[in-house]
């Protein structure tokens, strides 16, 4: 009965190519890869059920030097949607999504945010008689602005009905739901953040990730490095910070956690400012982490801010 | 702009001062092991120690996390185990010392970067290694200062074998000399100062110190002694004026060290009287390139 056996495993064979074909279409789970933690977070939020969400930068990661596996590729090539952070952040993206050959469709989120709510380098910057704006540089860390968040937010949500029309209904209420939280949010951050006299918001960290939510509070930022956490900062900007940290009596610094911070400790221990403590720059934290969703982040992020800068 | 300016200002700051004194103990060390690496045809050991040591971090921060003793540990063992393993290659088979040195550290390397892809983070662990010569710590001064003292004594105790060892290793071996032990020594002490000069003055400035006065000194000097001093005073120079002009101009200070010795090399290199580029080329100007047979 060679022939039969031949025969049912090819009609095996046959099933088992038919079964994933037909679930293909309008009714499967949507599969998304995000290239970021806060990114992770908004698609399953606004998903639920329906979406299948894979963060390919894990929590804790430096994503400026994100190095993907195999594995990571085969979910970008098998996915319906990337989603990346954009400007810039990730420059490998345009290679990754054109070699690995994919039909995603690529939401490059901060990309897609209007003109008006990217940061060009209209905070100030620098110290004193250095203060100065950097025009036209770009600043991709744009997930410290809530009202960023909840643009993304419904780019999301825009972009799934747009694929699974069927569960437009399911995204809009998970969206508006998200959204309401975000708002609850940026209203405690406002009453937290008051707290805090104009003459004290001046924010001194490790690399320059901050310039949303200074624009959001009206802080000045002192980086010791510029917008990527692979410069190394010169004797002159140090110096100017020191001086600058002593006339103001500046209360605290801030280190953070994808960054070393040898050149922070010692400007520390030359000034006299304390350690304000550690901040979440360049995305969520681990699971068992006080950033493990993004709500946490920020609230961690704007209590240790306002602890260490008015020395309670 | 006074001297006042120049000079002064830049030091009242502790951070600097405690740069610039670990870059001139490191000039030391550095210039005299530069030295003897560029005799052996081991200059290029900085750079491939430096990437040696991924797999000694990513194992050490899986064990012990965090700890910046730890991960200078790990680093000082995977550093070991290279040249170590290399110098051993190359005894025990046909394979040159480079050649071994360039194999095994590719394989580390490799290693490393496998290792730490499959680690619970993805943070640039070099980075936290790795220092910057405006963000030395007292601990770190104190390191520098521990390993340029050993070296010192090392070399002023056992200069007639590393001298020995260093131009006629065979020679050496005849006399009954330790060649094999002071060799190893030698790559012990080397890996040491390369790991304790990484972790303070970052990647950039700790493999520019240890071969760039050494090679700028070898242009010019026929004597080892002579080599030796004038090795350790070009690597003191370069320091503080790298790090003068990094303070006035905004560079990145490991750096501007580096392109102050680079700029010596590159003169010595050009004009040295004997040995530079210059002299070499006007001597063949003037003989041609022919071969000067007897006249007949």
């Amino acid at each position: 009965m060679k022939t039969f056996g031949l025969r049912s495993f090819l009609f095996a064979l046959l099933c088992s190519l038919a079964t994933p074909l037909a679930s293909i279409g309008q009714d499967a789970r949507l599969r998304v890869v995000t290239l970021h933690t806060v990114l992770t977070e908004i698609c399953r939020e606004v998903g639920g059920s329906h979406v299948e969400v894979a963060g390919l930068v894990r929590p804790g990661v430096d994503p400026h030097g994100f190095d993907p596996s195999p594995s990571d590729m085969r979910s970008v090539v098998e996915a319906d949607l990337v989603v990346a952070a954009g400007l810039h952040l990730e420059p490998y993206l345009d290679r990754l999504v054109r070699n690995v050959g994919t039909k995603a469709r690529v939401l490059a989120a901060g990309d897609a945010l209007p003109p008006k709510l990217i940061l060009r380098g209209d905070v100030p910057h620098g110290t004193g008689e250095d203060q100065h704006v950097h025009p036209n540089e770009v600043d991709p860390h744009w997930w410290h602005s809530i009202e960023n968040v909840v643009f993304v937010t419904e780019q999301v949500r825009l972009e799934y009905s747009r694929q699974r029309p069927a569960w437009t209904e399911n995204f809009t209420r998970q969206a508006e739901a998200y959204t309401q939280r975000l708002r609850a949010l940026e209203t405690w951050a406002r009453v937290e953040m008051a707290q805090l006299p104009p003459a004290k918001r001046h924010l001194v960290t490790a690399h320059d990730a901050f310039g949303y939510l200074a624009r959001d509070y009206g802080f000045t930022i002192h980086p010791l490095n510029g917008l990527s956490t692979e410069g190394e900062p010169n004797a002159k900007r140090v110096a100017t910070l020191i001086r600058f940290i002593r006339r103001e009596k500046i209360a605290a610094l801030f280190t953070e956690t994808t960054a070393g911070d040898k050149i922070v400790r010692n400007v520390m221990s030359e000034t006299g400012a304390r350690r304000g403590g550690m901040l979440y720059a360049d995305g969520l934290g681990p699971s068992e982490s006080d950033g493990a969703t993004y709500e946490a982040m920020y609230r961690h992020n704007v209590r240790t801010i306002v602890a260490g800068l008015s020395g309670r | 702009m006074s001297v006042q300016e120049f000079f002064v200002e830049p030091l009242s700051f502790e951070f600097m001062q405690r740069g610039l004194l670990s870059a001139l103990l490191l000039s030391v060390s550095g210039g005299l092991l530069g030295c003897v690496l560029v005799l052996r045809r081991l200059a290029l050991m900085g750079d491939a120690l430096s990437h040696s040591l991924l797999p000694g971090i990513a194992v050490a921060w899986l064990l012990f996390g965090m700890s910046t003793t730890a991960l200078f540990i790990g680093g000082l063992l995977a550093g070991l185990l290279t040249a170590l393993g290399s110098a051993l290659l190359s005894r025990l088979t046909r394979i040159k010392e480079d050649a071994a040195f360039g194999s095994l550290f590719i394989i580390f390397f490799g290693a490393g970067v496998a290792l730490v892809s499959k680690l619970p983070t993805q943070l640039h662990l070099t980075h936290f290694l790795f220092g910057n010569v405006l963000g030395v710590s007292a601990v770190d001064l104190k390191l520098a200062a521990a390993v340029s003292a050993v070296t010192i004594t090392i070399f002023a105790v056992f200069y007639r074998s590393i001298v020995l060892e260093t131009f006629d290793p065979v020679f050496h071996r005849a006399t009954g000399g330790w060649g094999g032990l002071v060799h190893f020594g030698f790559l012990t002490l080397t890996v040491l100062n390369l790991v304790g000069a990484l972790q303070t003055m970052g990647i950039v400035l700790a493999l520019g110190l240890f071969l760039l006065p050494a090679v700028s000194a070898y242009l010019w000097c026929d004597r080892f002694l002579h080599m030796l001093l004038l090795s350790v005073a070009l690597a003191a120079i370069g320091s503080v004026a790298g790090i003068l002009l990094s303070y006035h101009a905004g560079l990145s200070s490991g750096a501007s060290i580096v392109l102050c010795l680079g700029v010596v090399f590159i003169g010595s290199a050009l004009l040295s009287p004997r040995y530079g580029a210059l002299v070499h080329l006007r001597s063949r100007w003037k003989w041609g390139s022919a071969v000067r047979h007897t006249p007949e």
